[in-house]
């Protein structure tokens, strides 16, 4: 009886969905139905504060067409959960959700039955690279004093996660720069800063957003950036290739819809998300949350995607965490 | 000194707009009811109450869970006063000379004076924060792995040393909460652990759920089991029309060092990791009673019995908030499910918090002056109304509850899963208190273990594998000198027990 | 009961350190503690606790100690459980507000027999009050089901 119930509406759901993405199409009206918009985190994180502010601007300048827009947190397994449920929506141009560093990292170190390659890219609307940072009182004033250390002596970098996108930053860094260090794994973000002021660590890699406050009190010191282009909020920090070393890792901030959504629905998006960019409130997101507002489009994205995602694999493989 | 001024008007701002105002009176008023039930003491209130604060400013929630923090102090002593059934440990040593001043006759002095007592426990206590809290933070930028791991080894170690007489299911609880620590994914290799392949546990197992799931649904298991459920309720009648409502002048001057000497013993039981407001209230009512010239009196009803323990458990409810907010390690199960909640909000305890979120850390403080402020006016006007709901019926608060703590942690994450998590957790949780083991050492050690195992590896690769490392800095020093100290002395204690003994 | 809880924690301890055992190292590639080392000693002192504990509630367990309660309402507790369950598994199908009027209405019958009137407003209200505040104030999607 119950699997009776279930079939039905499995099937039911899937003939909906089926008539939705054409009906899209066909009368070249879109939206005409509320949007699912899923968080693949839990409330209060990163993911959840750019998600939440991108529905904020698109109900404020009522960009969605009037229509509603529902905001739901599927946390679980870090996105696993989440970014599997809008996978799993194929075709259907109602629902999207964003990304973050564990969309690429997480079907990297298990097996959650979906790629980046699943979803529809759309936009890279905030580029969340990494800071190489120093304490104040250290010798290394530049980043060529660090690696000149380096070659004759055993450094102690640390970063958050063992297999994050620190880690990628610093496996990065150590292959371009020619260099050996200890990578030190750190579980949090508030003990990665306190192992660099209790002198426990050399230099750490880390998010901007975690230091900057540091880096403004005159405590912490940024002798690199690892996007392509320098910061649009911190103009000051030359990028790792401006200095030589030849690499750059940012994660992607960016907006991505089901499989499969047409050209049609895509094109919307995108002009829809430059609008929401231009706005002082998504200016003030990146601002305080130290996010570089480097975008990337459409197409473009998935091939950013791509070789982040190459990046990534690389790394991990090169340290053992994935085989 | 003109920085804790000006800091602390600061959080006034924060914590005095309208908004945030009828939180803080929304959490002490809840705290008070979730203290009344028998087995819900302040982990429990804020545990069940965390997915209330789901969309509010963390500001905003912190100051709605500290202020169910603080109520559920006040609201466990009355019926520790009132019917003898301490809502939980910290209010047991209250029952001593707080019920039987009830007997007497004396319950509208006794009420009043522990309102009183926990007012000036609480309002010492917070005085003391501001102190602390800056200076340790300060300190604690120099606190790197190594130090870390000893403070948290201490820090456990005093939890086991003053287990007593259950000292195994005290270990056996906090093991439990280590084993849970280690599912997902190892933060030192990268490597998953226990994940048994599945996505869903990548992240290991979600620390809020297993706390509502052990302090919630396992305390309301076990009062159903004990029948509290078929009881009538005893009803109780207060007026303080009475004259004899009011304490008289005598019982004031007579506990007018107490309140300080409680206050100051209570906070240093707080502020110490492992131990908090149970052991603070124990201490402070022992040592109350060996300085009294008349100790005969202790037991029989005597207000010095009932002050000291109520100013030592508030303040140190307020001195566990120090650890918290300066080092991001907890020292008790409610300031655990403090922290668990802080991380949910994307807020990252430890030093640099103050610095970062100065509005954020001042608000709370700010909020806790005026929560201790409002607790005593409302536990003096309203008590008589408080009191009231001791006649609601169990049955009737059983399913409130129930959904509260079901739907609330379906509503984080949307996730069954989790859910059901829960509910092993309840009936573990209901194992545990059933078999005399200890749910509050579970959570805690469920944080400290991750914090434990974490700093122990970083310290090992900065040191590349040396335990030098833990004697070569000097804090590090210290706290392993301190260490070896602590196990040498319970060890000479037992084994001088044991030679008197044979 | 406190023989069989130490039973049954031993038997999970000793899942624990073998299934750890298989499926983790003991130490990493340059010869540091792996991810397996923490668990390991873990699982060790939970079965060696555990097993203390199981053997010395074996032995109290035939003496008349049992139970320092006077009157235990298991039957009550298991029907709780029981209830619980069934409002979980009825969430996801029913919907928050379907699910946690039966539930209501379900525990009140059961343990508040004979006041059905009251009973049925209170398994009214108190789901609705609970559903506006989560829903409405609190903005957190619920389960959504026949009624909403």
């Amino acid at each position: 009886m119950l699997t009776f119930a279930k079939k039905s509406l499995l099937f039911g759901g899937m003939i909906s969905a089926m008539l939705l993405s054409t009906q899209a199409i066909a009368d070249g009206k879109y939206p005409s139905k509320p949007l699912d918009y899923t968080i693949a985190f839990g409330p209060g994180g990163g993911n959840d504060l750019m998600s939440r502010t991108l529905v904020k601007i698109l109900n404020k300048y009522d960009l969605f067409g009037g229509q509603n827009i529902r905001v739901e947190n599927r946390a679980g397994g870090s996105g696993a959960i989440g970014f599997n449920y809008v996978a799993q929506q194929k075709g259907n141009p109602y629902h999207a959700t964003s990304t973050s560093g564990n969309f690429l990292g997480t079907p990297i170190v298990s097996n959650t039955g979906w790629t980046y390659k699943d979803f529809t890219p759309i936009a890279l609307l905030a580029q969340d690279a990494m800071f190489l940072v120093v304490r104040t009182d250290s010798n290394f004033k530049t980043l060529e004093d660090l690696i000149s250390y380096a070659k004759s002596n055993n450094l102690k970098i640390g970063g958050t996660g063992a297999a994050g996108p620190e880690r990628v930053v610093a496996g990065l860094l150590s292959k371009a720069a020619g260099i050996e260090f200890t990578y030190v794994p750190s579980q949090d973000d508030a003990g990665l800063i306190t192992s660099l002021t209790s002198k426990s660590l050399d230099a750490i890699v880390a998010n901007p957003s975690e230091v900057s406050g540091q880096v403004a009190a005159g405590n912490f010191r940024a002798l690199g950036y690892s996007e392509k282009k320098r910061s649009t909020v911190f103009p000051d920090v030359p990028t790792f290739a401006e200095q030589g070393l030849d690499f750059d890792f940012s994660l992607p901030r960016g907006v991505v819809l089901p499989g499969e959504v047409s050209d049609e629905v895509r094109d919307w998006w995108v002009a829809t998300l430059k609008k929401v960019v231009e706005t002082p409130e998504w200016n003030d997101y990146l601002t305080t949350k130290g996010l570089s507002g480097n975008t990337i489009w459409g197409e473009d994205f998935g091939v950013f995607l791509e070789t982040k995602d190459k990046d990534f694999r690389g790394i991990l493989t090169e340290i053992g965490v994935i085989k | 000194m003109g920085d804790i001024a000006s800091n602390l008007m600061l959080g006034l701002s924060v914590a005095l707009t309208s908004y945030n105002l009828i939180f803080l009176i929304v959490g002490v008023v809840v705290g008070m009811i979730v203290g009344l039930f028998p087995g819900f003491g302040p982990a429990a209130g804020i545990a069940i109450l965390i997915p209330m604060t789901f969309g509010l400013e963390p500001a905003t929630a912190i100051i709605l869970l500290a202020g169910i923090y603080y109520g559920a102090m006040y609201g466990g002593t009355i019926t520790s006063i009132l019917i003898n059934t301490p809502g939980e440990s910290a209010t047991v040593a209250s029952t001593l000379d707080g019920y039987p001043m009830a007997r007497a006759g004396r319950a509208g002095p006794a009420l009043v004076m522990q309102a009183v007592a926990s007012f000036i426990g609480g309002t010492i206590g917070v005085i003391l924060i501001c102190a602390f809290t800056p200076m340790l933070a300060k300190f604690a930028s120099s606190f790197g792995p190594s130090e870390y791991f000893l403070i948290v080894v201490l820090g456990l170690l005093l939890l086991t040393t003053m287990m007593g007489d259950n000292l195994v299911n005290g270990v056996i609880s906090a093991l439990i909460g280590f084993a849970i620590a280690t599912v997902g994914v190892d933060a030192i290799s990268g490597a998953q652990r226990f994940t048994f392949g599945s996505p869903e546990l990548i992240g290991g197992i979600y620390f809020v759920p297993v706390a509502i799931g052990l302090f919630g649904i396992g305390e309301l298991l076990y009062c159903i089991y004990t029948g509290l459920h078929v009881k009538e309720q005893t009803r109780m009648k207060i007026s303080f029309r009475s004259k004899s409502f009011w304490p008289t002048k005598v019982d004031f001057v007579n506990s007018k060092i107490t309140f300080f000497r409680g206050s100051l013993i209570g906070f240093i039981a707080g502020v110490l990791p492992g131990s908090g407001a149970t052991i603070g209230s124990i201490l402070a009512y022992s040592v109350e009673k060996k300085v009294a010239k008349n100790p005969e009196d202790f037991g029989k009803g005597e207000m010095r019995g009932l002050v000291a323990p109520e100013t030592a458990n508030n303040a140190a409810s307020a001195g566990a908030m120090v650890p918290l907010i300066s080092l991001g390690i907890p020292g008790s199960g409610a300031t655990a499910v403090l922290l668990g909640a802080l991380m949910m909000w994307g807020m990252q305890p430890g030093p640099m918090l103050i610095y970062d979120q100065p509005e954020f850390v001042w608000g709370l403080i700010a909020s806790m002056y005026l929560g201790n402020v409002m607790l005593v006016l409302i536990c003096i006007l309203a008590i008589p109304l408080f009191v009231k709901f001791l006649d609601v019926p169990y049955r009737l608060v059983v399913p409130v509850i129930v959904i509260l703590c079901m739907v609330g942690s379906y509503a984080l994450h949307s996730s069954m899963i989790e859910t059901w998590m829960l509910i092993v957790a309840g009936v573990i949780g209901f194992g545990m208190k059933l078999c005399k083991y200890s749910p509050a050492a579970t959570v805690l050690a469920l944080v400290l273990g991750s914090i434990a195992e974490n700093t122990f590896l970083q310290s090992l690769i900065i040191s590349d594998g040396s335990l030098s490392i833990f004697v070569e800095r000097p804090i590090s020093l210290v706290l392993t000198l301190a260490l070896a100290a602590i196990v040498l002395t319970t060890a000479l204690l037992k084994f001088r027990k044991f030679m008197s003994a044979s | 009961m406190q023989f069989f809880f130490s039973l049954g924690l031993l038997v999970a301890s000793l899942a624990y350190t073998v299934y750890g055992l298989v499926t983790l190292d003991l130490v990493d590639s340059i010869g540091r503690p792996g991810p397996g080392y923490f668990p390991l000693i873990i699982g060790v002192l939970l079965i060696l606790t555990t097993s203390y504990k199981s053997v010395k509630t074996l032995k109290t367990m035939n003496s008349a100690e049992a139970f320092d309660q006077d009157e235990t309402y298991l039957t009550d507790t298991l029907v709780t459980i029981g209830l619980i369950c069934l409002f979980l598994v009825t969430l996801k199908f029913l919907g928050a507000i379907l699910s946690m009027v039966l539930f209501v209405g379900a525990f009140l019958a059961y343990f508040n027999r004979g006041r059905t009137v009251f009973n049925i407003i209170y398994s009214l209200v108190l789901p609705i009050a609970v559903y506006l505040l989560f829903n409405v104030a609190l903005r957190a999607g619920l389960p959504k089901g026949l009624l909403d």
